[in-house]
């Protein structure tokens, strides 16, 4: 790992058995990264296969926000849902359609600093890096991490709001 | 995986790509049509078929079905200032494994369909100074970077906007004729392209 890229040091990962609105998932995450400012959402990967237990998904989303000239964040969600059906459940008298099956997803996040690599041209300007880094950033480094962990922590709590499981908050 | 095909240089800086792996029933040739179809309305390929360039179509039947590969190279010039400063470069790769004709019933109705796992995988680049106009002028080389980096730093950013946008809408129509939960608010070609169960 390159010095000016400081990951997060545990994604946090949701994991879900039962039913689940898939359409409202995906908008709450869209939302909520829209909401944060990251508003270049790319999915680099869909991958949806029926097999005799349900339908398996695996969808992958990345997006990126750049603070400043200096500092960029990226947020990486990877679902991925197994034994997924189409079922029909009965709330407060109503009658909904929604998915029922294995749902586990990782929000990962990662702080690039010197993004634009203005600093990557020679070993003297990558020290020079590592010097601002220590000396001037100092301990604001940690708060730029800190950023993005909070954004982890809020949209996995976001999802298992979503998901509605027993423990959030 | 056929290496000497897909190995080539790139065209330009890498944009976007995505890929959209479906494992089910659908109609191989209606799909093969709505992405022409798509490509073409959205000027990444001429209407002549003999320039659309399509520079693989490797179809190999396994016990287990058939196995098709293919490669579309397309690349679409932009209209307006500049326009020849920038081209946009589009690979589309498809492999599709265990593809079996099968029978399926919709609304009691008998219709022919394909069963298999169907990948496809785009990837968009943007070219600055494809033809290299910039680069072979006198005074224009010793300020290639400045033309790109500094005067026409907003028209780039604006053309990856653009092409970053094609490919999620490319994206949508193929989710949205597999009918796959898509990511857009509004769908790509919702009402005139058929569904898979359509099709």
């Amino acid at each position: 790992m390159a010095d000016n890229e400081i990951p997060l040091d545990k994604p946090p990962v949701v994991r879900y058995y039962g039913p689940f609105h898939l359409r409202k998932l995906i908008d709450a995450i869209r939302g909520f990264l829209l909401g944060e400012g990251f508003d270049d959402i790319q999915e680099p990967s869909y991958k949806h296969k029926v097999g005799g237990e349900g339908t398996d998904l695996e969808i992958k989303l990345k997006t990126d926000r750049k603070l400043n000239a200096y500092v960029k964040y990226e947020m990486e969600i990877e679902m991925r849902i197994s034994d997924m059906k189409d079922v029909e459940v009965a709330r407060d008298g109503e009658k909904l359609k929604m998915q029922h099956g294995r749902v586990q997803i990782t929000v990962n996040g990662k702080t690039y600093l010197d993004f634009q690599k203005h600093f990557e041209g020679n070993n003297f300007l990558k020290s020079l890096r590592t010097f601002y880094h220590k000396m001037i950033l100092g301990a604001k480094v940690y708060e730029y991490a800190d950023y993005i962990e909070t954004r982890a922590m809020r949209l996995q709590d976001l999802i298992k709001r979503t998901l509605g499981t027993e423990t959030h908050g | 995986m056929p290496a000497q095909v897909s190995a080539r240089k790139k065209p330009g800086d890498e944009i976007t790509k995505f890929t959209v792996v479906y494992k089910d029933v659908y109609s191989w040739s209606y799909f093969y049509k709505l992405m022409h179809e798509w490509l073409l309305e959205n000027g990444y390929c001429s209407p002549d078929d003999q320039d659309f360039k399509e520079i693989l179509y490797e179809h190999i039947d396994r016990p287990f079905g058939a196995e098709i590969w293919l490669r579309w190279r397309l690349e679409k010039s932009e209209t307006g200032p500049y326009k020849e400063l920038f081209k946009y470069f589009l690979d589309i790769n498809f492999h599709i494994l265990g593809q079996k004709e099968v029978e399926v019933v919709s609304g009691g109705k008998k219709y022919k369909a394909d069963k298999g796992e169907l990948e496809v995988e785009a990837i968009a680049y943007l070219a600055q100074d494809p033809d290299k106009k910039v680069e072979n002028h006198w005074l224009g080389k010793h300020f290639q970077d400045f033309v790109f980096k500094v005067f026409l730093k907003k028209k780039v950013k604006q053309h990856k906007k653009q092409l970053a946008y094609d490919m999620q809408r490319l994206n949508e129509a193929i989710k949205n004729y597999l009918k796959l939960e898509a990511y857009l608010p509004e769908r790509e070609l919702s009402e005139f392209y058929q569904k898979r169960d359509q099709s």
